[in-house]
């Protein structure tokens, strides 16, 4: 109506509906902070902030926050690399170092389900075996949108 | 990587779990010698390239070890578990088999030894699926596997071992043993492998069976892709799509692909190497060439790449069918009539296992045919009857 050029979502219109259905079962508010640094893939900066505002537009328990990186916050989660995620940070150590893009979208939701939920989906053996670990673990999984 | 995160979510005191997304963080890829997806390191150390089942997942963050053979019963040991069909394979055909066995009252159960999809899950981009015009192999098998769990129980990680067919059927697994009244085997295929020097010892270093898993990393690198059929050139086309600089290997003078895709490979200029063959893979560490052999005039040429796609096939899996005594053909498919049935009463087999074309739409037909068969002959033994007429 103004000429203006309305910028393009990235959650399509339709995909919205499934989402915030999906989101119906979330029960505890999920803060999730973005941080990014001007000049360090500037695309994917871009897509992570936008998804994660939309996201919180779906659902009032989805909390955006966002953060340069060089911030107190960024520091006090040692994070140096843009674009960085972490969910539920002051409970959780989930850190996403890089977009949430392609397929990795579907598994980035469900994380954010399962953080929600209080429920993950790892079978009662397995939950009972974590039980017994003792020492720090650090587990980082290289993925890719494809 | 949902292992991962549920993990760090279940012991937030000891789990810190971290999602790298490798081609916008080039320099930690190279570091853990990333080079293909997904690539789990602990504690700094690589213990896992490729999907793992959940049970192995937990096994390697306890130990940050490869786990050793068998992981913990699901089932209690000794505990023998009722069902009317065990179905062996959690593919397009297995699923299916699952949501029409169960939708007729029987009870399921589908076990899985490795990870739910089968050759699909693999798959760049389908296009051939009726209803979906293009979708994600991955998210089509997805798709499936949550329709399939809202009915029936699947469980990764369990392979079974023996199939004792008798009125009763003794089904073995590294977990338990189930007691069932039909089998449905959905074992699958496998890729073929080139058998060539190189091969085995690169695999996950320039070697790669699965250009959508692995593509990514070869952007604006060269890379050769071998084979003649529909999925190789449906992954020299991703590849290429990618920005990857391949070149498809062929041993003959003519493609076995559909000509839609033959027309898209050509229209794109995707070089073709005719009449050729993969003699070697080289390199020390990764993989730096490979040696062509022409098949007509047995010259071989060096050709420097940094990966190598193979896609040559497949091979049926075949070990438990087998065992089983379940009749094969000459190239090692089962053998089943058109309902799905063995020469052994009460097992079935669906999908890739049972040779033909090889196709998802196939496999979910084949595996609506063999559940609702299963149903008719529990109701009504078809060799009984046979039996009696004889």
């Amino acid at each position: 109506m103004f000429g203006g050029k309305k910028k393009a979502k990235v959650i399509q219109q339709d995909k919205e509906e499934i989402l915030k259905k999906k989101f119906d079962i979330l029960k505890k508010e999920v803060p999730i902070y973005v941080f990014t640094r001007k000049g360090e893939n500037d695309p994917f900066n871009r897509f992570t902030m936008a998804l994660i505002k939309e996201l919180g537009k779906l659902t009032p328990k989805i909390i955006p926050e966002f953060h340069e990186i060089g911030d107190e916050v960024s520091k006090k989660y040692d994070v140096s690399r843009s674009p960085t995620i972490l969910i539920d940070p002051a409970a959780y150590h989930i850190r996403y170092t890089g977009s949430p893009a392609g397929e990795e979208m579907r598994s980035f939701l469900d994380t954010i389900v399962m953080t929600s939920v209080g429920k993950t989906r790892l079978s009662s053996s397995d939950r009972e075996r974590l039980t017994t670990l003792k020492e720090s673990r650090h587990i980082q999984v290289f993925v890719t949108p494809t | 990587m949902a292992a991962a995160v549920a993990s760090a979510l279940e012991r937030p005191d000891l789990i810190t779990a971290e999602i790298v997304e490798a081609s916008e963080n080039e320099d930690l890829a190279v570091k853990y010698g990333v080079s293909s997806v997904p690539h789990t390191v602990i504690n700094g150390k690589t213990v896992s390239l490729g999907v793992d089942t959940q049970d192995a997942f937990i096994e390697k963050i306890l130990t940050l070890q490869e786990p050793a053979a068998g992981v913990p019963p699901l089932i209690r040991e000794g505990e023998e578990v009722h069902v009317d069909i065990v179905i062996v394979g959690a593919g397009p055909g297995g699923l299916t088999a699952a949501i029409y066995g169960e939708r007729s009252g029987l009870k399921c159960v589908v076990l899985e030894k490795g990870v739910v999809g089968g050759q699909v899950a693999l798959t760049p981009v389908v296009e051939n699926y009726p209803g979906l015009t293009r979708v994600a192999g991955k998210s089509l098998v997805d798709l499936m596997a949550q329709h399939a769990g809202q009915y029936a129980h699947i469980h990764q990680g369990e392979e079974v071992l023996e199939i004792k067919p008798d009125e009763q059927i003794k089904v073995s697994t590294n977990r338990g043993k189930y007691l069932c009244r039909a089998v449905i085997l959905a074992t699958g295929a496998k890729h073929r492998k080139l058998g060539v020097p190189g091969e085995e010892r690169l695999y996950g270093r320039g070697v790669s069976y699965c250009a959508t898993c692995d593509g990514y990393f070869y952007k604006g690198k060269k890379v050769i892709m071998v084979g003649g059929g529909n999925s190789a050139v449906t992954e020299a086309l991703y590849l290429d799509s990618l920005g990857v600089g391949v070149t498809l290997v062929h041993r003959k003078d003519k493609l076995r692909a559909e000509l839609r895709l033959q027309e898209s490979l050509f229209s794109r200029k995707i070089p073709v190497f005719w009449n050729s063959g993969v003699g070697e893979i080289l390199g020390d560490k990764i993989v730096t060439g490979v040696r062509i052999e022409n098949t007509k005039t047995g010259k071989t040429e060096e050709m420097q790449v940094d990966g190598i796609f193979i896609s040559i096939g497949y091979e049926p899996v075949n070990e438990l069918a087998k065992k089983t005594g379940v009749e094969l053909d000459e190239a090692g498919y089962v053998k089943a009539d058109r309902r799905q049935r063995t020469n052994v009463p009460h097992i079935y087999a669906v999908g890739d296992i049972t040779g033909g074309v090889k196709q998802i739409v196939t496999a979910v037909g084949q595996g609506a045919v063999a559940a609702m068969t299963a149903f008719e002959d529990l109701a009504n033994p078809y060799w009984k009857e046979k039996e009696a007429v004889g």
